[in-house]
């Protein structure tokens, strides 16, 4: 007897939804210095939210449903006490990056490389050569039109700096950069990353694989260029959990880590969506407040998707 | 013969739980929730609409009026405002407002006198935009092109002018290249200020070139672009300076980092360098009293009050590792840039202060 039996498959039900930001995005602060201009503060993350509007006896009632928090952030933060090299590969596992050029040259005993020193080897003059055009490369991507990263969010922060390179109590500064420094540096960075309160959301970029950070979670990038090979970089996505057809509009808020529940914040973009595209909502979002804009593409009803998910 | 008998029996399993939310919730993994926050359009007035936690106008609630005015947006303040598209006197900012569409971008900036270091206005400019005709002189004697600086920089006789929506240039000496395609340039946007009349050295200009990062929907204001004479570059080649048929590469450096101080004052005491090296046999500077950019000194190997130098033999294929040594205050560096000196071109780069590693300049 041959039994058929008509099966059941609970499907994924969520979105996809998929985000151009303009390059005028604000970007926040290193948690590590004062905002500059046209940055946010670093305590703050953004949102997404569906809105929709009911008419209820005349008077209109708007809901928000948060969908997806995220942090935006230049994409490396040389002011970050654990923006370090990391991994078998690296010649200074636990330095500071900003420290690596000069670092390359007291190791190599190198200080100009236009002016090596009789007996240098060919090999020591590569490795300052490469170290100060990486260092070039860092400042470019750390500046101000370095790429914008969408990152996962997180209220954790790193454990305090410590006075001083025999400070014990805290991780120790960029500048302290002999072996046993960057030993406990490279321990205290990795048990903040591993911390249970982290749960690896706390963002942290490498200038080495730029999608790859050493903690946290790269949804995409701000629309823009790398300044270093002056590749367009942009487009970032999430998966959510939410159906989201049928709604009137969608917005992305920025508020403070700390503000209570119900406080949204400050509106930064707002559209109302269109399909021109079957199975597809665009939403072009506008600013009332900056020139920033947002292209939104959201793939809905996943479950029904048969083509591209 | 056998025969098998299958009996088939299908059981029916009820279908997958279809979910239908009710109003004001959302459908969350399968199940309908509540919204995280509600608010209340009965705040709103007449003619705004509820848009999350905001009552917003209908309409746009500024409108600038587009026969005259533009509307010009200030990232400093978030404001829009209209400025006028004409009269006001040469005092009067130039509107320059972002392109509305993508991967295209405006440039507005002031045309300078390489040499004088002044304005290159008419004697007595109003602000009136320049007729179809050129002029004879000043200005309106101006066509300006923009390119893919990276492709003309590489090769000028094969760089093909991008698309420019409109060019605006005034008596005043101020320029506009709005809606310029910047589809597919990589990296920098070129402008070419050259004799409407005819490319070439001879007439109001030589051919002079500067660049500024491609920025799509995106307004580039304040972008410098110059007038130098066949007379001023003989001058120079005279006094032992470069010759403009081998090209020349002119970075100025200014003594402020943005923000801090007048953006346009020089800075003495730099000299020009190619990443780690000095470049003494490719780059001149001028008199070191000397404000304007006449007389070049030959001995001289550092900038003068003018803060200009002259370089020969720059090419693209370098690299972005083109700054300068010298007039910086503490955790000040100079930036870095790409640099050309391309036959019978002036390219002009002007270089600002940046923060080192984490630090912040006071320059």
């Amino acid at each position: 007897m041959l039994l058929a039996l008509a099966g059941c498959v609970d499907e994924l039900r969520g979105s996809n939804v998929q985000f151009d930001f303009s390059p005028s995005m604000p970007v926040q602060a290193s948690a590590f210095r004062a905002p500059g201009a046209m940055e946010l503060p670093n305590n703050v993350h953004f949102t997404l939210y569906a809105f929709s509007e009911t008419d209820d006896g005349g008077n209109v009632i708007g809901r928000l449903f948060e969908l997806q928090r995220f942090e935006v952030h230049h994409i490396v933060d040389l002011d970050s006490p654990c923006f370090i090299d990391v991994g078998e590969h690296v010649p200074f596992p636990g330095l500071h990056v900003s420290q690596f050029a000069a670092h390359m040259k007291e190791t190599t005993g190198i200080d100009d490389v236009a002016n090596p020193p009789p007996g240098a080897s060919e090999r020591d003059q590569i490795e300052v050569a490469t170290a100060i055009q990486r260092q070039a490369n860092v400042a470019l991507l750390a500046g101000d039109d370095g790429p914008k990263v969408i990152t996962s969010w997180t209220t954790y922060a790193y454990p305090a700096v410590g006075a001083d390179c025999n400070d014990a109590s805290g991780i120790p500064p960029a500048t302290c950069t002999d072996d046993a420094s960057n030993e406990r540096r490279l321990a205290m960075c990795a048990a903040a990353w591993d911390d249970t309160q982290n749960d690896h959301l706390y963002y942290e970029g490498t200038d080495l694989v730029l999608t790859a950070p050493l903690d946290g979670i790269t949804y995409g990038f701000v629309d823009g260029m790398n300044p270093i090979n002056l590749a367009p970089v942009g487009g970032a996505q999430f998966f959510v959990d939410e159906q989201l057809t049928g709604f009137a509009g969608f917005a992305v808020y920025w508020q403070r880590d700390d503000a209570p529940p119900g406080d949204l914040g400050t509106q930064l973009l707002f559209g109302r969506p269109t399909e021109p595209t079957r199975g597809v909502i665009h939403v072009h979002m506008t600013s009332l407040v900056s020139s920033v804009t947002a292209e939104l593409a959201i793939f809905a009803n996943l479950d029904e998707d048969d083509v591209h998910f | 013969m056998r025969i098998l008998i299958l009996l088939v029996v299908t059981v029916a399993i009820p279908a997958c739980k279809q979910v239908e939310c009710g109003e004001g919730t959302i459908e969350r993994n399968g199940a309908c929730e509540p919204a995280d926050v509600t608010t209340n359009g009965a705040m709103c007035g007449p003619f705004t609409v509820l848009q999350g936690d905001r009552c917003v106008p209908m309409l746009d609630p500024t409108v600038c009026d587009p026969a005259t005015t533009q509307a010009t947006y200030d990232p400093d303040t978030g404001v829009y405002t209209c400025i006028g598209t004409g009269g006001g006197g040469c005092g009067a900012q130039l509107a320059c407002a972002a392109p509305t569409t993508a991967n295209h971008q405006t440039i507005c900036g002031q045309i300078w006198d390489f040499e004088t270091n002044t304005k290159f206005a008419d004697a007595g400019a109003t602000g009136a935009k320049c007729p179809t005709t050129p002029t004879a002189a000043g200005p309106c004697s101006l066509a300006i092109s923009a390119y893919d600086a990276i492709a003309f920089g590489t090769n000028p006789s094969t760089a093909t002018p991008l698309s420019v929506g409109s060019v605006y240039v005034d008596d005043c000496g101020r320029y506009r290249l709005a809606d310029i395609d910047v589809n597919g340039v990589a990296g920098f946007v070129g402008l070419g200020f050259d004799d409407a009349t005819g490319m070439g050295p001879t007439g109001t200009t030589v051919t002079v070139g500067v660049a500024t990062p491609r920025s799509s929907m995106a307004a580039t204001k304040d972008l410098e672009g110059f007038v130098v004479t066949q007379a001023t570059t003989t001058k120079w080649a005279t006094a032992g300076g470069p010759a403009l048929a081998a090209g020349i590469y002119a970075p100025i450096y200014r003594q402020h980092k943005l923000g801090n101080g007048d953006p346009l004052a020089p800075q003495a005491n730099v000299q020009v360098m190619k990443g780690a090296t000095m470049v003494t046999a490719n780059d001149f500077y001028f008199q070191a009293a000397e404000t304007t950019r006449g007389m070049v000194d030959p001995l001289a190997n550092v900038t003068g009050m003018n803060g200009t130098a002259l370089v020969t033999n720059a090419a693209l294929s370098d690299g972005n590792i083109w700054a300068g040594a010298g007039g910086l205050g503490a955790n000040c560096q100079w930036e870095t840039h790409s640099a050309a000196s391309l036959p019978n071109i002036v390219f002009v780069q002007v270089y600002r202060k940046l923060n080192t590693f984490g630090q912040t300049c006071n320059d």
